[in-house]
């Protein structure tokens, strides 16, 4: 198992990555190449929306496949 | 795709938990190891980064585990930050003029001219509602009046450019030169927001207040889209006759006592059956404006 690529990665090209999905997705796959057993990972960031509380990225090692799931803050207020 | 690829289960509780609840759910699902995450970072609110695999991770496979999540609070706090930045302006200006701002440049222009179905729609006595009742009941009846407009006009792919007091300016961009997909769904979303403007005024005479009558008008034409304002104090807005045109018409709704106004070069556009009420003068417009309406339900 050697994680230098990876790390290498996540130091030199991680901040360009166009969303944090796509990050997910890389980080996964090169750990997967440096030897590490991976079936999925995921991936959740808070983030600052008028209805969303955070959004969560899930990835599936073996297809690739991609998906976002969201948690929504509080309820409307009474009376609306 | 959630429901398609069989997650929703092991996301359906994902509000009411610890932030990164949804996705340790979704990991156990995934393989028989058990799920190793990491926080990236120490803020309360801080990113978390799980990870599951066929068995359990070896003690050196979770430190490197562990060392990637730490390796990844640079990249991600770069990525947050691109993301706080597009969510506010998302929030503040809508999507599509979001898009607009971060890509352009900061600094006035002459803009782009663009060909929509506008929407202009306001509340009818909202300044004798706003004097009679306490600021919060206000504030709630306007909330509840914008989220059954602005839903809509979002739902059938408009955007809300602006809220002017209780008044409302949507767009419906025509795409590929045929105007009918966008006057089409301008008249869906009224549609859909007079529902939902029924069912409030229900909802509210059940607990003893007034209902919330209100005029929309709708328009084809163009105008003019970018930053407009003084050399440091930009906003990003539209302007221009069409502009003009469609709140003239949504004040003639009080006139011919109705809750829906369309224009005659919208009507033009679409298919959906409409009632003609004869052409009329619209302050500040030179040329007489035919009018139609939407049949009452």
């Amino acid at each position: 198992m050697q994680l230098s690529s990876t790390l290498a990665w996540l130091v030199d090209a991680a901040a360009e990555t166009p969303g944090a999905d796509r990050l997910l997705a890389e980080v996964g796959a090169r750990l997967v190449a440096d030897g590490v057993p991976l079936a999925g990972g995921a991936l959740t960031l808070a983030v600052p929306h008028p209805l969303i509380a955070r959004r969560t990225w899930l990835w599936r090692a073996e297809s690739g496949e991609l998906i976002e799931a969201l948690g929504f803050a509080g309820a409307p207020r009474a009376g609306n | 795709m959630i429901e398609a690829l069989g997650f929703a289960g092991a996301l359906a509780a994902d509000t009411a938990n610890s932030p990164g609840d949804g996705g340790r759910r979704w990991l156990a699902t995934l393989a028989a190891g058990h799920v190793h995450e990491d926080a990236v970072g120490s803020r309360p609110d801080a990113p978390s980064l799980g990870w599951i695999g066929p068995r359990p991770f070896t003690r050196r496979e979770a430190n490197a585990l562990r060392e990637v999540a730490r390796f990844a609070a640079a990249p991600l706090a770069a990525l947050a930050a691109r993301a706080t930045l597009t969510a506010a302006l998302e929030a503040y200006l809508g999507r599509r003029s979001a898009a607009r701002v971060l890509a352009g440049p900061l600094r006035r222009d002459i803009g782009e001219t663009i060909q929509a179905a506008l929407l202009f729609a306001d509340l009818r006595g909202f300044t004798a509602l706003s004097e009679s009742n306490p600021p919060s009941a206000v504030i709630s009846a306007l909330d509840a009046w914008f989220d059954r407009i602005a839903g809509p006009v979002h739902a059938f792919g408009g955007e809300v450019l602006k809220f002017m007091g209780d008044g409302v300016l949507a767009i419906f961009p025509v795409v590929g030169g045929a105007p009918r997909g966008a006057c089409d769904a301008a008249l869906r979303a009224v549609s859909a927001a007079r529902v939902g403007m029924a069912q409030l005024d229900d909802a509210r005479r059940q607990q003893g207040l007034s209902p919330l009558p209100f005029g929309v008008a709708l328009h084809l034409g163009e105008m003019l889209w970018g930053n407009i304002g003084a050399a440091d104090r930009l906003d990003f807005t539209a302007i221009g006759p069409a502009v003009n045109l469609v709140s003239r018409l949504e004040g003639l709704c009080r006139t011919l006592d109705k809750s829906v106004l369309v224009s005659g070069k919208l009507a033009a556009e679409t298919g959906v059956s409409l009632i003609p009420l004869g052409t009329h003068a619209l302050r500040g417009i030179a040329s007489p404006c035919a009018v139609f309406t939407v049949p009452e339900n």
